[in-house]
């Protein structure tokens, strides 16, 4: 909004102002140029790559969600018999369960773009979603909130590193084919967190292309830090689907494809992950599939949803141990996730597990994650992220070696520390003074060292932190260790319980921000948005 | 709905090249590529078989013609404004200012069907119609005793329904003390301590799971209070949670009146707390014994689930679906704003005041059947709905797009089409008879010339040669059919509006052009001597390749040829598409 659009109050002195009657009018009595639109409140649009969610702020649930179906694929005015639909679904070697996009568009084919032969495919595919967003906004419109499109803002949540391309796709088409004066753009996991209550969280979102772990700290997503690659997994619904249709084509002999609306039905219906404990009562449960029943045990139909979300790997692979990195299940992932965040986070996020996207409707699979990572943190505790973050320090920082050296240093006094600490009876003050010191020299070091860029935000900062870090963990086990409590040594449990919360999601969140008259980060304004984009611009503002 | 799929004739809409998206694209290429940018001005072959077609195609029924544009107009280029809301299922108009209150739904007896969709009816149980009283599917027999709800009243089903929900929602362990003081205790500032809700298996008795709805309200009234004593301070204002959202405006208000003056208020702004009770994630046994008692058919399907606001999983938890209120809503151009549907503001009426249909300009087809590599006759007939003479230049590639391209060729590409004047002209006017006989006499089938033409109308011969499918590749479906996209362009002289006074004989000439592409048929297996059809697409009649004109009718689809000829010139009404004929 333009900041230099007069306003009543500013400039009058507090003490003339009346003490806060209406709250509707405090809060944007600092935001003047909002107060244009206040009176009209936004809209929530939630976009996914499966579902659109549309309705008004302040209100609990969204007014609509519309699954991009078939139907909304299919040329207007279409004519099917029951034959020829058949052949329509089959029309892309593909049945059913479209989704609208494709975050990996910009990877498939390969690195070099002969011809600007992927430019081409990438440009259809914004094409369609292009198409497809105006058809399904415009149901919503016309069929569910039955407003004019000219005089609504709109709030839509964004998930993090979302493909600027697309989504300046999906702007453009708002904007044009709606008139929207302006967009808010949000974070979609912030807004997850703010429906759960909270201020801080890790948000575990598990969508149909991938899934993606963001810790949330006062209200602001944790970014960087390696997060991007490392708090992302494919293991996500289209994985599952795959899993489930190789699960049923067993039991149906001489079948070699299945209709895949017709699987992600079953999925819906009957997918759930079993808990720990015997089931004494296991019934047959009766699947139609593929025209004809099946029958299968209910406890087997947890095995999809186990193998997508909790098996060592997915693809084919000598050494299962050693996943891919786009692969990891997702206890792991979360751990992974946790590991890079400063502690302080770290300690806050943990206990405050948060799960949205349409991989936490399956039953049972939330509470099965946080059991996993349960396990994981008490075998491995924290340390070895200390440990293995100051070691990646060292790799990553190879340009400002001045910083590896004194790093190094760090790990070195780390492991006499341990060497100290498993004889027990030593002084441990000299250690840590030595440590101090050693301190002191990195902080100097990376100070100076400026050009140590491409490990800077991540690596830089949390170096005085580790080694603070270290020290703590290393003192509480010796102090432990003198205790003759070994137990307590695991430090998983000093640093808060694994826990989960449950949230609203963030349609929810983006409805309660909407209606506390939040303006986003990020605003868009459609004339100075449509200009920059007609002059090749991505009109989203720098930074995003 | 055993319409035959072909013929059809779809025209197609340019409005997807004018968008927002669209100059982006151009111009974030023009940078880097332009010969691709030129490559796109100048405009190819319109690709049927292009997955963005199936947008940019419509049926003539659904296109609206804009005058003062002189375009044709789609569904995605109107813009709707709302004229009246309305029930579908008593009629009942809603005014405006109760709608969005209303939540869009039909607030009297209105309802439809949680599984089936279909509208339920409120009917009696008792003897003699006394109550107790259900809502009732008359379709699937699906009833609210299903999910254990009955009504005293046949009337105001609404409020009783939503008195019976909230009732059903409090569980009845907990009568005594109700859920809603553990919710509301929190919100109370001067509550202190971190009470959690403890949903976790091993805890006796778990405290009723509140509600998404119960939630969220609760959440709300939290952030409003949070609100009130943020702004209380005379500081913060919404200020600490927008700080928070990434706004900087605090910080700037502190620059702009608050240094010097009031430094202790900075002290005193108060931080936005975090709800002191949230919701533990609970265990979902209970959830997944639920599951396996119901099995496949108990669980709710995906379209039922998303329709309702709960998502419900099991069919146990369904609610009957308040009816949506629909709208009548009237359509303009969006580049001209120029009206092209306006309809009647009264719900009753179906009449419209403007409508500005494209197909009183455009033309219809009719069709023959497909095998392999062999030459195929068509007749395309172009219908003219002007009171004007119009000339028609077709344009069509040799090749259709695609991976299995069918060779076409129009004989007579350019070619004129008579006025629509009226009927009676055609029978009794002195200058039309002579024309019209000299027309008919045609029918040579030759180059160059048209195979026939009336009052109104002028038909010409297509030929296709469909191409030979290989039997050992896998063939999408789509590749069977035959699609050919022909532009059309037509040329005609009309009279200029003659309200300024001056043009009162000038003729202007107007020019109009848009592609439109033909589903010919499905190209059938290569049998000696018989063609093989797809069942559904009822011209399965076999019939013979036969290269002398005309084509021996042998079958139903020839029939019904020329009984669409005949409506059609014997009907004002120009609108009769091959799929409206149906």
């Amino acid at each position: 909004m333009d900041p230099k659009t007069p306003t009543t109050y500013r400039g009058l002195p507090p003490s003339l102002r009346t003490p806060s009657f209406g709250l509707p009018t405090s809060p944007h009595r600092y935001t003047p140029s909002s107060s244009l639109h206040n009176h009209e409140e936004p809209l929530i649009f939630e976009i996914g790559s499966r579902i659109l969610r549309a309705g008004f702020t302040n209100e609990p649930a969204p007014r609509c969600t519309l699954a991009w179906s078939e139907t909304l694929w299919r040329r207007v005015g279409d004519r099917f018999t029951s034959a020829s639909e058949e052949a329509e679904a089959k029309k892309w070697g593909r049945k059913g369960g479209r989704a609208v996009w494709d975050t990996g568009f910009a990877l498939r084919g390969g690195e070099d773009d002969i011809d600007g032969e992927r430019e081409g495919r990438v440009r259809q595919m914004m094409g369609l979603v292009e198409d497809l967003v105006e058809r399904g906004i415009r149901v919503a419109y016309n069929k569910h909130l039955i407003i004019d499109s000219k005089q609504r803002r709109i709030l839509l949540p964004v998930p993090p590193l979302f493909p600027t391309r697309l989504l300046t796709t999906l702007l453009a088409t708002i904007f044009t084919h709606f008139q929207a004066p302006s967009i808010t753009l949000l974070s979609s996991p912030v807004l997850a967190v703010v429906a759960s209550g909270l201020r801080s969280g890790l948000v575990i979102d598990i969508g149909f292309h991938e899934t993606i772990v963001t810790p949330v700290y006062e209200l602001r997503a944790v970014e960087g830090r390696g997060l991007g690659v490392h708090g992302r997994s494919r293991r996500s619904i289209s994985v599952l689907r795959e899993a489930w249709i190789k699960f049923l084509l067993p039991y149906l002999p001489d079948v070699t494809s299945l209709d895949f609306d017709e699987v992600e039905e079953i999925m819906e219906r009957l997918g759930h992950i079993s808990s720990a404990s015997e089931h004494s009562y296991d019934p047959d449960i009766s699947i139609p599939v593929a025209g004809r029943t099946i029958k299968v045990p209910f406890s087997r139909l947890a095995e999809p949803a186990e193998k997508t979300f909790f098996a060592a790997t997915t693809t084919q692979s000598d050494t299962p141990e050693y996943g891919d990195d786009d692969d990891t299940p997702l206890p792991r992932l979360l751990y992974n996730a946790l590991i890079r965040c400063p502690v302080d986070v770290r300690a806050t996020a943990v206990s405050r597990i948060m799960f949205v996207g349409g991989g936490a409707r399956i039953p049972g699979l939330q509470a099965r994650v946080l059991r996993e990572l349960e396990g994981i943190v008490e075998e491995r505790g924290w340390q070895l992220g200390g440990r293995r973050r100051v070691r990646r320090g060292s790799v990553a920082t190879r340009k400002g070696s001045v910083v590896a050296e004194r790093k190094g240093s760090v790990v070195s006094v780390k492991k006499e520390l341990e060497v100290r600490e498993a004889a027990p009876g030593r002084e441990e003050e000299e250690g840590e003074e030595k440590l101090e010191e050693v301190l002191e020299d990195v902080k100097e070091g990376s100070e100076g060292s400026e050009e140590a860029e491409d490990s800077g935000e991540a690596e830089d900062m949390p170096v005085e932190e580790t080694a603070r870090e270290m020290v703590r963990s290393v003192s509480a086990r010796s102090e432990a260790t003198h205790e003759g409590d070994d137990s307590a040594s695991r430090s998983g449990k000093k640093e808060g319980e694994v826990r989960g919360v449950r949230t609203l999601g963030v349609w929810a969140g983006g409805s309660l921000v909407a209606g506390l008259k939040v303006r986003g980060k990020v605003e868009i304004e459609k004339d100075k948005f449509l200009s920059q984009v007609a002059n090749g611009g991505t009109g989203l503002p720098a930074g995003w | 709905m055993n319409a035959p799929l072909f013929p059809s004739i779809l025209i197609s809409c340019p409005c997807s090249d004018n968008v927002g998206q669209q100059r982006s694209r151009r111009s974030k290429t023009a940078a880097a590529d332009p010969d691709l940018d030129q490559w796109e001005e100048e405009g190819e072959t319109f690709d049927p078989r292009s997955p963005r077609s199936a947008f940019s195609l419509f049926p003539l029924e659904n296109l609206l013609f804009c005058e003062d544009c002189n375009q044709v107009r789609c569904p995605r280029c109107v813009q709707d404004e709302i004229a009246c809301y309305f029930c579908p299922s008593c009629l009942f108009e809603v005014p405006s200012s109760t709608v969005k209150s209303e939540g869009n739904r039909c607030t009297r007896n209105c309802f439809s069907c949680p599984i089936c969709f279909a509208a339920l009816a409120v009917t009696a149980t008792g003897e003699d119609q006394t109550g107790p009283f259900i809502l009732l599917c008359a379709h699937c027999l699906w009833s609210t005793s299903d999910i254990g709800i009955t009504f005293e009243k046949p009337t105001s089903i609404t409020a009783q329904l939503t008195a019976k929900l909230k009732a059903a929602s409090l569980p009845p362990s907990n009568s005594l003390a109700p859920p809603e003081s553990s919710h509301s205790r929190p919100l109370s500032p001067l509550s202190q301590g971190s009470s959690v809700y403890n949903f976790r298996p091993n805890s006796p008795i778990p405290p009723p799971a509140p509600t998404d709805e119960a939630e969220f309200a609760r959440l709300k009234g939290y952030y409003h209070q949070q609100n009130t004593i943020a702004s209380s301070d005379d500081f913060g204002g919404a200020g600490s949670l927008s700080r928070l959202m990434g706004m900087y405006s605090t910080g700037r208000r502190i620059g702009s009146y608050g240094t010097g003056n009031m430094p202790k208020l900075v002290k005193q702004k108060q931080e936005w707390q975090e709800i002191e009770s949230y919701r533990v994630m609970d265990s979902e046994d209970e959830v997944i014994e639920k599951m396996k008692k119901a099995g496949f058919y108990g669980a709710t399907s995906q379209s039922q689930r998303i329709i309702q606001s709960h998502q419900p999983r099991l069919l146990e938890d369904v609610r009957p679906l308040a009816a949506l209120l629909r709208t009548k809503r009237a359509k303009r151009c969006r580049s001209c704003r120029h009206i092209l549907v306006k309809p009647e503001q009264k719900v009753g009426s179906i009449r419209y005041r403007i409508r500005l249909v494209a197909g009183l300009d455009h033309n219809a087809v009719n069709y023959f059947s497909l095998q392999p590599l062999a030459t195929h006759q068509f007749l395309l007939t172009v219908t003219n709905p002007l009171y004007d003479v119009i000339n028609i230049t077709l344009a069509t590639p040799e090749k259709t797009p695609g991976k299995y391209p069918a060779t076409v060729y129009i004989l007579c590409p350019e070619f004129e089409v008579g006025a629509s004047t009226d009927v009676w002209d055609e029978a009794l006017g002195p200058e039309a008879k002579p024309k019209a006989k000299a027309a008919k006499g045609r029918k040579t089938g030759l180059a160059g010339t048209i195979w026939d033409s009336g009052r109104n109308w002028t038909s010409v011969i297509l030929e296709i040669v469909p191409p030979h499918l290989p039997d050992d590749v896998e063939l999408e479906e789509d590749d069977f059919i035959v699609k050919v996209p022909i532009l059309v362009r037509s040329v005609y002289e009309s009279d200029v509006d003659k309200d300024d006074g001056i043009g009162k004989d000038i003729k202007e000439k107007k020019e109009h052009s848009y592609w439109s592409v033909l589903e010919v048929g499905r190209i059938g297996k290569k049998v000696a001597g018989k063609v093989g059809f797809d069942d559904s697409a009822s011209a399965g009649t076999g019939v013979a390749v036969n290269k002398a004109l005309p084509p021996t009718p042998s079958g139903e689809p020839r029939e019904r040829e020329h009984r669409d000829r005949e409506h059609r010139s014997s009907s004002r009404s120009h609108r009769e598409s091959a799929g409206a004929a149906r």
